[in-house]
């Protein structure tokens, strides 16, 4: 699309440098990870718990 | 471009009435018509297929039991701010992937190292995975409204993912599933033939109000139609497709155009959905009965296509995070011999999931809910680093969101957490007092 040309599929781009997150990103990022395991247990607790509560399909 | 009548009176043979050599001017206003219309067509690509893609199975299902139960009034002018909502999270998805140049996973994985990246994957796996059974499920439903058997629906839809990358170029993958979109617009057929009217649509913008809902049910509706708006595989899906379509830094204006005509075409659709039922509101049962009877075939032939488009496009978003994340080759401009991994994932994933969607026992509709609550509260990780990459000078120099553009996505993350927490809570609470 545009004038420079997308990269081929079998080009390998040069690896980029890693980001240095702050503090706070960093405890952000872990509060969201630990918050999204817990919920994941209780969305499979309910599956596991609540068979029937939604009516059916055919 | 040549301007006016050559002569001649109204209505009469202008090829006659035109100077020789002269281009007669409905021939110039059809051409430019049919250009501006090719134009149009070749910007429409990994907006319009995220956009309409999310309205699969699960989520038109979601709508149309809403629509059911609460009928017009309520959730419709919701529906239309959760694609706003998407389009929020998507346009970062498009602008990063175009002036990177580089999928998410592989972004992620590079610039906040292998166990962020895994995580990010892990995520993606797991709700790809689940929401992929509901698909099956949804193509399940609506084929078996016409009689066709749980086993041929897995064969057909699997067939669909194999027909899809058979033609080993990016632009031939998008195409099929741009075909397979347009008919999404049958739950908007399903919805007139339901009896649904104008003057329904206006009376649901007219008397919108959250209260007097059940306070748990709403959190749930809340947070699951969230969920079927955005979730973790469009984020995906959409930066490596504009990446292999070979959208550039120059294309963002097109990538915009995209998004908003999917965002306006899959509202439609959805909110077509949701009008469909409730405009057949009391009827009870199976999901069949979720429509009147004589919308139900339309209703049905969506499912069939909001599954199998979803199947194409969320298989896609796998086979492209684990491409990225193990560096191997990912695009569907590649030949199947120098890209096993990818067109292996592109399949085999789908077919595992079709396999489970049809184990006897399987509690089919609390698939398809907690499909939709499990993308909902999958999301928070894989927004924050959306946020993070659009933001990283290093990538994006002046292409980095705006303040206003962060403002935005941090109200999404925020009602993204509280809508899934609160369902979750919610989801389990109902289930341990049932």
């Amino acid at each position: 699309m545009s004038g420079s040309g997308p990269p081929g599929w079998d080009e390998h781009p040069t690896p980029l440098p890693r980001a240095e997150p702050g503090r706070a990103t960093v405890i952000l990022l872990w509060s969201l990870r630990a918050l999204v395991v817990v919920l994941s247990v209780v969305v499979g607790l309910t599956f596991a718990l609540g068979h029937g509560r939604g009516g059916h399909l055919p | 471009m040549t301007t006016g009548r050559s002569g001649g009176a109204p209505g009469s043979r202008l090829e006659l009435d035109a100077p020789r050599g002269e281009v007669p001017p409905t021939e110039v206003r059809a051409a430019d018509w049919r250009r501006r219309w090719w134009v149009l067509v070749a910007v429409l690509g990994p907006g319009v297929l995220a956009m309409v893609g999310e309205n699969d199975g699960p989520s038109m299902i979601s709508y149309a039991a809403t629509g059911r139960a609460y009928g017009v009034g309520l959730f419709l002018p919701f529906i239309l701010v959760t694609f706003a909502v998407a389009g929020v999270c998507q346009e970062m998805c498009m602008r990063v992937g175009a002036v990177t140049r580089r999928g998410f996973g592989e972004l992620v994985y590079q610039r906040y190292g292998r166990l962020w990246g895994a995580m990010a994957a892990g995520d993606l796996v797991v709700s790809n995975f689940v929401t992929l059974v509901a698909e099956f499920i949804a193509l399940r439903v609506g084929l078996g409204y016409f009689g066709v058997g749980a086993p041929v629906s897995v064969l057909l839809g699997s067939g669909l993912v194999v027909a899809g990358s058979a033609g080993q170029r990016y632009r031939r993958w998008e195409r099929r599933a741009l075909v397979l979109a347009v008919f999404n617009l049958l739950f908007v057929a399903a919805a007139v033939a339901a009896g649904s009217t104008l003057e329904d649509l206006g009376r649901s913008f007219a008397t919108t109000s959250p209260l007097g809902s059940p306070k748990g049910q709403l959190l749930l509706l809340v947070a699951s139609t969230i969920g079927a708006t955005v979730t973790p595989w469009m984020v995906f899906f959409q930066q490596s497709a504009v990446v292999d379509k070979g959208f550039g830094r120059a294309d963002i204006g097109r990538g915009r155009l995209d998004l908003a005509i999917g965002a306006a075409v899959a509202a439609v659709c959805a909110g077509g959905a949701y009008l469909a039922a409730a405009a057949s509101r009391g009827g009870t049962g199976p999901i069949a009965d979720l429509v009147a009877p004589v919308a139900r075939p339309l209703f049905a032939l969506g499912l069939v296509e909001a599954g199998g488009l979803a199947i194409l496009t969320i298989s896609a978003s796998g086979a492209y995070a684990v491409g990225e994340c193990l560096g191997v080759p990912h695009s569907f401009d590649a030949p199947m011999r120098r890209a096993r991994l990818f067109y292996g994932t592109d399949l085999v994933v789908p077919v595992l999931a079709g396999v489970v969607s049809v184990l006897p026992g399987l509690p089919l509709l609390e698939v398809v809910i907690d499909a939709n609550v499990l993308a909902t509260v999958l999301l928070p990780v894989t927004l924050v680093f959306l946020v993070l990459l659009a933001n990283d000078r290093y990538l994006m120099a002046e292409a980095a969101n705006s303040p206003r553009a962060n403002l935005l996505a941090a109200t999404v993350v925020v009602l993204v957490i509280v809508a899934g927490s609160a369902a979750a809570i919610q989801g389990l609470l109902s289930a341990v007092r049932t």
